[in-house]
């Protein structure tokens, strides 16, 4: 083997476990951040890495044929991407409709009941002053 | 000759392996999805065009090149598309804190 | 001298700028433009229609779960477990009891270990004619076992559909408006990049299926891309579009006549083996596009199989129905 190889050799196996380490600690960002995009987004950049690092072993095993898969990788990791935030924003959508629906329907029903308390005040009301008159009527 | 092509794809690979590096350490340092989002973005665009130089350079066969170039392109394209998505999920989903943070603008 | 405006306005290149300002679709079929007006009008029907739908589907999944079965219903479903749980137990048995007549697992001198791999890789390339030795195995040797597979693939997405598929009525129209009303629609950003991706994928899909006796891939794997530009194209321009040129009709004519071929082929190689003929089939020189017998048809068919099951799945999944 040749000077140029071996160097070769050495520096794509260093690139390569220096990104390995970068996947691990984007994971570590996709598993711990607190909203769904931060995943979202990690996620994409682990399949941009691991893109290149297909790319890495293709030229470490001289196989050219390796760059097919990266190029649907990439196009798999875009897909999933787009189908995801298109679907979750659909959930998100319609259980933020139904929520709204639920809440409209207790206020109307407190509202009802509401309403319906008022009115029997008003002829509790009126029934005390009935039965009051009547009293005095009987008192004098 | 040979080590001027080595030397020149070491310096492209340690570059693009420095800018991924910066993407991951600004994906901790900011505090919100857009901040991050737009430090992600340098590892998906300059970090693999140096890197996809860099192996480039290293292999020097035709059809290699050709290939890399249409992976580059390929994402290129699909990374930026990939985060115009995922911020309008997030500004969908949840108005508010993005309002907050860019104060509303 | 200098055309005038009018003029330059039918022209190819003014199409061109258009495209390129955003005005009009160029690349595509051109719908009828709207006025704002219309267009919030039409909106605004869609979003009552929409709610309303969305009380209908509630009602209905409500009527699902408080109605009680017929009589004969239960005591057929009861019978049917009780069927199906034999059945599975027959076969389980039939099965380990095949499992026991085999040599042991890991024994060094079974002939998986010496015979089978090497007669692969010494002969696999001249009696097969595929320099990839994967695909000559799963076609060629072990076509019987991915003619099993292709079928698998094709009972599995009937059952979807017999499970999901939404035949009409109210919950068709329901499923069509939620389709469009609750998610992101027409992103003119992800259209733009759709129109220049897609064509691309089924390029790159095609040159998969092609090259499958020559490079890794095949007709699994092709289809599967294939699929995915499916999936892309509907994710990016909706159903509505995509009806144009791949319903319901080209997919059943698509996917039972990939099988039927598909059949045809293996049915000749099976016939003519079992019967120690020559098969007439030359294999070509290995490396060329078309050489390695019926291999290359075998994948086309197997591709087209994968991808019409692919966006199948995601079309019934998403929304109950192809049309």
């Amino acid at each position: 083997m040749s000077g140029v190889m071996s160097a070769q050799n050495v520096l794509l196996t260093g690139i390569m476990f220096l990104y390995a380490g970068l996947v691990v600690l984007v994971l570590i960002r996709a598993v711990s951040g607190p909203r769904i995009a931060d995943r979202l987004m990690a996620i994409n950049m682990i399949g941009t890495i691991g893109i290149f690092l297909m790319a890495v072993t293709a030229v470490k095993l001289d196989e050219e044929y390796l760059l097919d898969i990266c190029v649907i990788y990439a196009m798999i990791s875009f897909l999933s991407v787009v189908i995801l935030t298109k679907v979750y924003m659909g959930v998100h959508l319609e259980n933020e409709m139904k929520r709204q629906k639920q809440e409209r329907l207790r206020r109307e029903s407190e509202e009802a009941n509401g309403n319906r308390d008022k009115e029997e005040d008003e002829l509790d009301r009126l029934l005390k002053g009935l039965e009051e008159l009547s009293d005095g009527a009987a008192g004098n | 000759m040979e080590w001027v092509r080595f030397i020149a794809a070491a310096i492209c690979l340690i570059f693009a392996a420095v800018m991924e590096c910066i993407a991951v350490f600004g994906v901790y340092k900011f505090k919100f999805v857009m901040n991050r989002m737009h430090s992600a973005a340098i590892g998906d665009t300059m970090g693999l065009m140096l890197g996809a130089l860099g192996l480039m350079l290293l292999k020097g066969s035709r059809w290699f090149s050709y290939k890399m170039a249409l992976v580059v392109l390929f994402l290129w394209m699909t990374s930026t598309i990939s985060s115009h998505v995922i911020m309008r999920m997030e500004y969908n989903i949840d108005q508010k804190a993005v309002e907050e943070e860019t104060g509303g603008r | 001298m200098s055309r005038k405006r009018r003029d330059y306005k039918s022209t190819f290149y003014s199409r061109i700028e258009n495209f390129v300002n955003g005005k009009e679709e160029f690349l595509l079929y051109r719908e009828k433009k709207e006025s704002d007006v219309q267009r919030l009008e039409t909106l605004e029907e869609e979003l009552t229609e929409a709610a309303d739908l969305l009380e209908m589907r509630e009602e209905l999944q409500w009527m699902r779960d408080h109605t009680e079965p017929l009589d004969f219903l239960k005591r057929f479903h009861r019978l049917y477990g009780v069927i199906a749980a034999l059945v599975c137990f027959t076969m389980m048995v039939l099965l380990l009891v095949t499992v026991s007549w085999l040599p042991r697992f890991g024994n060094a001198d079974n002939p998986a270990n010496n015979e089978v791999i090497k007669r692969y890789i010494e002969k696999g390339e001249e009696e097969t004619g595929a320099v990839n030795i994967v695909t000559g195995l799963i076609l060629n040797y072990r076509g019987f076992d991915t003619m099993g597979e292709t079928h698998v693939l094709f009972i599995a997405a009937s059952c979807v559909m017999i499970l999901l598929l939404i035949a009409e009525g109210e919950e068709k129209r329901a499923g069509y408006a939620f389709d469009r009303y609750l998610e992101p629609k027409n992103d003119i950003i992800i259209q733009k990049v759709a129109a220049f991706l897609v064509p691309m994928v089924f390029v790159l899909g095609i040159y998969v299926i092609l090259n499958g006796h020559l490079s890794p891939g095949g007709g699994f794997s092709g289809g599967a891309i294939i699929g995915a530009g499916l999936i892309m194209y509907v994710s990016a321009y909706g159903f509505r579009k995509t009806e144009r040129f791949f319903n319901e009709h080209v997919y059943k004519v698509a996917k039972v006549s990939a099988l039927c071929f598909y059949v045809c082929c293996l049915s000749y190689y099976f016939y003519m083996g079992a019967h120690g003929y020559d098969n007439h089939i030359s294999l070509g020189t290995p490396g060329n596009i078309i050489s390695s017998g019926l291999i290359l048809f075998i994948n086309i068919f197997v591709g087209t199989e994968v991808a019409c099951t692919m966006y199948a799945f995601y079309a019934l999944f998403r929304k109950g129905g192809l049309e």
